[in-house]
């Protein structure tokens, strides 16, 4: 089914067919969610900020220019979505440093390989959960590019087209993310190593 | 180069984005610096531990409920809606009836007598079955469809057999 351009599933989506809109979802819905769970801890909430950017999206569609890619476009909604859905709840979830949910089912995938020393898997996930919540405590601009363009590899020109900003402006909020994400690690830095 | 201006270069140096020139100052400013050299490093671990937070997999196929979303916002492509007069043109649509009305039947209505305008029976007939075709259409639940409806049904009429 990956060989079926996206492009092509757009235009079977507008013209009329919406169950093909299922196959954009499967795609990319993984990627969309490990996004939103930067802006969100809880597992529950970021599935309802996936569906609900997929829903905007679908709504869309018209206006998706197949210049850019899709997942850049479907990137843009996401954070947008996120985004005022955190305005819209008036909080911020890393006041909770020791929120439980960080430990939910779908935060972070478990490793299957027996081989697997459960130490380092542990400090591994504790790293990681470190991480989120830093990310977590970021300001929104500085969120979206840390998360756009460090965490989802994203170049940064990519970056500015998604947050509709010059190269510049991402360029120095990028810095500035990684500055504000040292402080906040600045304990825990050398387990990053 | 200053520490400071390294410091700030940093980020631009592992983003490979740092001019020839720009690039040996700072590498020769690192290679004699400790401190320098130690923050460059926290942020080269940092940005590969970025790189490197696995794709959380989404704990439910969000499939189903993006589909019920998107059918109960009706904003399926095959369709509209299947009433034949949506709720915001029917107000519109209900003032241009009563202006073509008017503008038909407006001598009738001027044909007044020293009581006041009248309307004679089977003009006010008329006016009625107009509304009456929208009303029909919709429910009396919008504030100038009853307010209109009220005035019309004020409308004072004169039972004048020499029109039949």
């Amino acid at each position: 089914m990956n060989s079926i351009p996206d492009q092509t599933i757009v235009e079977r989506v507008i013209s009329g067919d919406v169950d093909s809109f299922s196959e954009l979802v499967a795609r990319y819905q993984d990627r969309i969610y490990s996004a939103i769970l930067n802006y969100v801890s809880d597992p529950e909430e970021a599935v309802d900020i996936v569906q609900e950017t997929f829903v905007k999206a679908y709504s869309k569609l018209d206006s998706f220019d197949s210049a850019s890619a899709l997942y850049t476009w479907l990137y843009r909604i996401a954070v947008n979505t996120a985004i005022d859905h955190l305005r819209k709840r008036k909080a911020r979830p890393a006041e909770s440093l020791d929120d439980e949910r960080f430990t939910e089912v779908g935060f972070e995938p478990v490793s299957e390989d027996p081989a697997a020393d459960p130490e380092a898997m542990l400090a591994r996930r504790e790293q990681q959960q470190a991480l989120r919540k830093a990310i977590m405590s970021l300001s929104d601009k500085l969120r979206s590019v840390a998360v756009l363009h460090d965490v989802e590899g994203l170049s940064q020109e990519e970056v500015a087209r998604i947050l509709r900003v010059p190269v510049g402006t991402v360029k120095s909020r990028v810095s500035r993310a990684r500055a504000e994400l040292r402080r906040l690690l600045k304990n825990q830095l050398g387990d990053l190593i | 180069m200053k520490c400071k201006k390294c410091s700030a270069l940093i980020s631009d140096y592992l983003d490979e984005s740092l001019s020839e020139t720009l690039k040996d100052e700072f590498e020769s400013h690192i290679a004699a610096c400790r401190e320098c050299a130690a923050e460059l490093e926290a942020s080269r671990a940092l940005i590969c531990a970025l790189g490197g937070l696995s794709v959380a997999t989404a704990p439910i196929d969000c499939w189903p409920g993006i589909r019920e979303r998107i059918l109960a916002a009706g904003s399926a492509r095959t369709g509209r809606s299947h009433i034949g007069i949506r709720p915001a043109f029917a107000i519109p649509v209900f003032a241009i009836v009563v202006v073509v009305a008017l503008m038909v039947f407006g001598p009738v209505l001027r044909e007044g007598t020293d009581q006041g305008t009248l309307v004679s029976a089977p003009e006010f007939s008329r006016y009625i079955s107009a509304h009456s075709v929208l009303q029909s259409q919709q429910t009396l639940t919008d504030p100038h469809v009853i307010l209109i409806t009220a005035e019309l049904e004020n409308a004072s009429f004169s039972d004048t057999t020499k029109d039949r």
